[in-house]
């Protein structure tokens, strides 16, 4: 059975994520890290097969920097080798949607330094990869994960400003005269 | 308090109605009062399909059996949380529910509008609080005209039904009060029938004879109003033939009820409703409230904790349901007592209390409604307040909050008069007792002089 690792251990292995994995991302000619050519240096060394060709088209161009970053630090990520004994085909476009929805709202070094956000990460990529951190069972790891996860915390308080600006209007309405304008038509209570 | 103001045109008030002529016939004819408010009920033609809608399923619902819950319930529940912010949090489980009062709703009334509400059709309707502080009432046009659809089910319980029509008044609501809102409306459900909204006060009128003649000439189908109003009316004996006189605001009394059914020549119901939720139940004879709405569950809890007390307890009465979607009520806690029973499989409401009427007599012996007080103190930051009449007509003023005494005084000497002797007081708003508003008279209906 394939041995799991702590999401302590995970958190402690992304917080030792080198420089070169948070150097600027090469998009339209500037920049120092090939992001697609990380990627696919990692695909291939967890498929054991170093020459086989590119499998990953990023299209950096098209992608924010905080995108590709995070992309450069889940590489790292990638590089425990928990992820070389396990099979590969969540690697995939439905993993690159989630950075894409998370990136924008994470200052990008904060992945590596705070630990919150490592552990966000580590829980995130854990799941992704269908495995649940050892020492806790599938619920919590769930209900952790929830604790930490930045797109929920944001669609809370989007959904929190929407009610408020609901009950603005709601507000406002009570002041027209021609909501007022109600006397009580039929009888008396 | 913002009072109410006349803004829309009629045709805004009448979408569906377009000959508008009986409107101005009511409000030019020679004996109409001086009208001084415009009111209508808006209804679309979505709107009126609505409420035809719910016509339909009043005459097809069953109520609740006994010691169990309403069918609709589950579904209420989770369509509240799924769209009430105030019930967002709420459980499934019914009996497990928080109850609700009156101060929450006062304090933040858009918290318990249903977010499929469209703001835009939202109608306020502010209570001057005759049995609690004043709060703000939210609703639409459909649960407005709702309440001729739940007199209908009564009628109809009678082998009573209402003509409307144009050309026809069907409804009028008499007040006698030293002031009130007054219109001439039109009701699209029944069909374009005249609504009216009138006070006997004699001040409203060119001459005191009009108010009679008025009611004569539009003989309505239906008079509502309170038993003071009626009493009032009774004595002005206007030659008119209703159908039915419905009383609400208060108990009617037997005695009073069998005068009016005997110089009318119809049944007079004694109607228990709240604005939070219209229509409750119906009295034919004292003491004995009849339920008449499936869509609205009612329980009788304990006074001071959340429990259903056990069948034919007293407690306080709990309401549930409705068709307000700006108001949907949960276990909504009326401020009222009194205990259930069922006969024949239809729950009644026995020992009502709290709407025992309350009789105050002014300076020259004239009655005063308690409802001119209520509006009257509006104006005040009061939370709550007590108003005792003793037998010599001085009166006993307790207030809760912030008003200066004087001002007060000022108040109730223009609405009782300069004789009345008077002692005031105003105290912090800090006990339990503060956020009641009461009435108490030693006086009875029998020492008014009308």
């Amino acid at each position: 059975m394939t041995e799991v690792p702590t999401i302590s251990e995970l958190i402690h292995h992304i917080k030792r994520c080198p420089a070169e994995f948070i150097a600027a991302p090469v998009r339209r000619g500037k920049g120092e890290v090939y992001s697609e050519a990380l990627v696919n240096d990692v695909l291939r060394r967890l498929m054991q097969q170093p020459t086989a060709p590119g499998k990953v088209a990023l299209t950096a161009d098209r992608r924010s920097a905080a995108e590709l970053l995070l992309i450069q630090i889940c590489c790292w990520v990638l590089t425990h080798p928990f992820f070389a004994r396990i099979d590969n085909s969540w690697f995939n476009e439905v993993f690159w949607s989630q950075l894409a929805a998370v990136a924008p709202h994470v200052k990008s070094e904060l992945w590596v330094t705070d630990e919150q956000r490592a552990e966000e990460l580590a829980r995130m990529i854990l799941k992704c990869s269908g495995y649940v951190p050892a020492g806790e069972t599938s619920d919590e790891a769930l209900d952790r994960f929830d604790a930490v996860n930045t797109v929920k915390r944001i669609k809370v308080i989007e959904k929190t400003a929407a009610a408020e600006e609901r009950a603005k209007l709601l507000r406002r309405q009570m002041a027209e005269q021609r909501a007022r304008e109600a006397a009580n038509v039929y009888g008396r209570e | 308090m913002m009072k109410p103001v006349a803004v829309l045109s009629d045709n805004e008030r009448f979408p569906l109605i377009d000959d508008l002529g009986f409107l101005k016939e009511l409000r030019q004819d020679s004996c109409a009062p001086a009208f001084n408010f415009g009111s209508g009920d808006r209804l679309t033609s979505e709107k009126l399909a609505q409420i035809n809608a719910y016509a339909g399923r009043v005459q097809a619902q069953q109520f609740w059996r006994q010691g169990s819950q309403p069918d609709w319930l589950p579904d209420f529940l989770s369509w509240c949380r799924a769209t009430v912010p105030a019930y967002r949090s709420h459980s499934c489980d019914f009996l497990q529910l928080p109850s609700l009062r009156r101060e929450q709703i006062a304090g933040r009334p858009w918290k318990y509008v249903s977010d499929e509400c469209n703001p835009d059709e939202m109608l306020v309707y502010n209570t001057s609080g005759s049995t609690g502080a004043p709060m703000d009432v939210l609703f639409d046009a459909v649960s407005q005209a709702a309440w001729i659809v739940q007199l209908e089910a009564i009628l109809a319980a009678d082998g009573i039904s209402l003509e409307g029509g144009q050309e026809r008044v069907s409804i009028c609501l008499v007040c006698n009060q030293e002031s009130t809102l007054t219109y001439a409306s039109l009701s699209t459900y029944l069909r374009g029938a005249g609504v009216l909204k009138i006070n006997l006060n004699p001040a409203d009128w060119r001459k005191p004879e009009d108010r009679s003649d008025y009611l004569q000439k539009y003989d309505p189908e239906i008079l509502t109003g309170d038993p003071f109003t009626f009493l009032t009316l009774a004595e002005m004996k206007p030659p008119i033939r209703p159908k039915a006189l419905v009383s609400s605001a208060m108990t009617l009394h037997d005695g009073l009820r069998r005068r009016l059914e005997k110089q009318f020549g119809c049944p007079v119901y004694d109607i228990y409703s709240l604005t939070e939720c219209r229509m409750i139940a119906v009295a034919r004879q004292a003491g004995i409230y009849r339920l008449i709405r499936p869509d609205l569950y009612v329980e009788i809890l304990h006074s001071d904790k959340d429990e259903a007390m056990p069948d034919g307890e007293r407690g306080e009465i709990t309401v549930t349901g409705g068709i307000n979607p700006f108001l949907p009520l949960i276990r909504y806690r009326t401020g009222d007592y009194g205990c259930l029973r069922y006969e024949n499989a239809v729950p009644h409401l026995f020992d009502l209390s709290g709407r025992a009427p309350v009789v105050f007599v002014g300076s020259d012996g004239s009655f005063i409604n308690n409802v001119d007080i209520s509006r009257a103190m509006c104006e005040f930051m009061l939370a709550g307040f007590k108003l005792h009449q003793c037998r010599d007509r001085s009166l006993e003023f307790v207030g809760w909050g912030s008003a200066a005494a004087a001002d007060i005084r000022r108040v109730l000497t223009h609405i009782f008069g300069k004789d009345c002797r008077l002692e005031v007081k105003i105290e912090a708003a800090d006990n339990g007792e503060s956020k009641k508003v009461s009435y108490s008279s030693e006086f009875t209906e029998a020492d008014i002089k009308t």
